[in-house]
This record gives C-alpha cells, structure tokens and sequence, in this order.
C-alpha cells in the first residue's frame, strides 16, 4: 500500500506583473492500484463503455474487479472545445458536468465525498432540500457527439 | 499574464512510478482573489455569488460577487482536518436546480468555464453558475478556503 499525493497549484503572473502562487496538497493512503489513460472518445456514451465504474478497475470487459475508488481525474485533453460527462449515481437524479477546453474534474470518495441532488425548494426556502447521497456508479459521456475527443482519466484505488 | 494551474498526482506502487498530471494555462486572467471562509455548522453560506443578466443584486452572506463571465477558475477547498463540507452550486435555470457535492478533508471542487456549467435536470443544458454555497456538517464548523482567478472587467 502507498500513498497518494494530490498536489493542485495555481501560479500566475498578473496585471501589474505580481507574481503569486497557491496550493492545496491531498494526502491519501492505503492506494493498492491505479490505471491511467489517454484515449480518443469512440463509443463510450453507453453505460456498457463508462469512463469509470464501480465495479471494476478497467475500462471496459475486464470482469468485475471490484475496489473503492478513492480518487479519480478526467481531463478533457482538448484544447478549444468542451465535452460532457453524465455522473450516475446510486440514488437521485443523474448529474452532468461540462469539462471546459483542458479542464479537470476531479472526484475523491475515499475521504467522504459523494454527490447529492437536490431540486429548488418549492417553499422559497434560501437551503436546498437535499436528497439522499449518492455513491458514484458510473461516469459516461453525455451523448456520442464527443466521439474523436481525446480524455485522460487518472484513478487510485484502495482495497 | 496567465494563470497556470497544475494537478499533480504522486504515487510511487512497487517501486514504479505511477505519478501523473495536467495542467491548465489561462491567459486571459489578470486578478485574483484568495480568501478563507469559516462554514457555519448545519447551514449554507454564499461563498461565491455571480453578477448574472437578470439577478443576484444581493451580496454573498460570506465572500464577494463577481461577474460570472469574467471567472475563469474557482477552486473551493475544504481546509477541515477531519470535517466534511457540502459545496453547493445554483444555476441560473428556469427551474432552478443545485448540483451539489460532498468535499471530505483535503478535497477540492474546480470550476472554470461558468458560463457552460450543467445541472442535474433530465434534460442537461449549458447553464451560468449563479451562486456558490458551502455548508459544515451539522455540529461541526469548518473552513474553506475559495481561490478565485478573474479577467478585468
């Protein structure tokens, strides 16, 4: 087992020339195994071809390895054009995130995260009513439209 | 001016390198603002509210408002050692809707392009983000931190 470490870095240079930097650092343990690719989107809108599933640690046919996700990043590799993923949960509603040109979603359920939906309260109410939370089942791009899009998906798992 | 920003993954499994990254420049970013916010237990403070077409006169409970269309990169953190926090974003929908995330200890949340977020409704659209809220756990109060890149106005 070995840790993972999720650095995320933001270093700029700004009006006036003021340079500055940030960071966060994820610390996570107890990672078994990992995968991470790059591919060109063909096919994989269908709930037979996700990007990521629960119940294995491959992309598509390889039986059912079943670990925990404890980290995963996709990262939309091209450069002028966005593209969607669809983000089924265990309960609720389906959500859907837009990956910006080179940009990064990145998800870590190992250290209690989890989605949840919720519509606007009928009753005015300025907090959402929450539905229950939903565990991660599968990742899938929105519709066939990003068919020729190159991704990345970087994921670790625990036992 | 740009702003850069790098996920780095290191992890080293039986001796191999199994460490990756990808980063992300934008040019046209001139200002930031970084800011740590404490949640307030069991309830939602707006850390982030939009400038939109048609609403958000109101200013955020806890962090500043910003012209949605000028944001090019929000990062909200929980800085909690052992808390988790509920971040959750509105769009701006003729039935409004909330996509909603638990952020345990460590973890981010990352937006960039605010003007083609999506929501949680049967039939997605591009939607603007509108307002982001962030909750403690009940009993608990926790801090985030909020890091905002933006292009002048």
């Amino acid at each position: 087992m070995a840790d993972l470490t999720v650095t995320i870095a933001e270093t700029a240079t700004l009006q006036g020339d003021q340079s500055i930097s940030d960071s966060t650092v994820l610390t996570l343990s107890g990672i078994i195994s990992f995968y991470h690719f790059k591919g060109q989107a063909q096919g994989l809108y269908g709930t037979n071809n996700p990007l990521y599933d629960e119940h294995s640690t491959l992309r598509t046919g390889a039986g059912d390895i079943k670990t925990n996700l404890a980290y995963l990043r996709i990262t939309n590799l091209e450069s002028d054009t966005s593209m969607a993923l669809k983000i089924m949960l265990s309960v609720g509603d389906d959500m859907y995130l837009n990956l910006a040109k080179n940009e990064s979603f990145i998800f870590c359920p190992n250290v209690g995260s989890s989605y949840q939906c919720a519509e606007y309260p009928e009753d005015g109410d300025s907090n959402p009513d929450i539905d229950a939370d939903g565990t991660l089942n599968q990742i899938i791009f929105e519709n066939n439209s990003f068919d020729g899009k190159h991704y990345e998906v970087y994921g670790a798992f625990v036992d | 001016m740009a702003l850069t920003t790098t996920i780095t993954e290191e992890l080293t499994l039986e001796g191999s390198d199994c460490g990756a990254s990808a980063s992300i420049e934008q040019g046209d970013v001139v200002y930031y603002d970084s800011k740590i916010y404490r949640l307030t237990a069991g309830a939602y403070s707006q850390v982030v509210l939009y400038r939109c077409t048609s609403s958000g006169s109101n200013s955020p409970s806890l962090g500043i408002r910003y012209n949605y269309n000028k944001v090019k990169y929000a990062r909200i953190t929980n800085l909690d050692d052992s808390d988790e926090c509920t971040i959750s974003i509105k769009t701006r929908t003729s039935s409004s809707s909330y996509f909603q995330v638990i952020i345990g200890s460590g973890g981010s949340f990352i937006i960039n392009d605010h003007s083609q977020f999506m929501n949680n409704t049967t039939t997605p659209s591009y939607q603007i983000v509108e307002e982001v809220s962030a909750s403690g756990p009940i009993g608990s109060e926790v801090d985030v931190e909020v890091f905002i890149g933006y292009e002048a106005a």
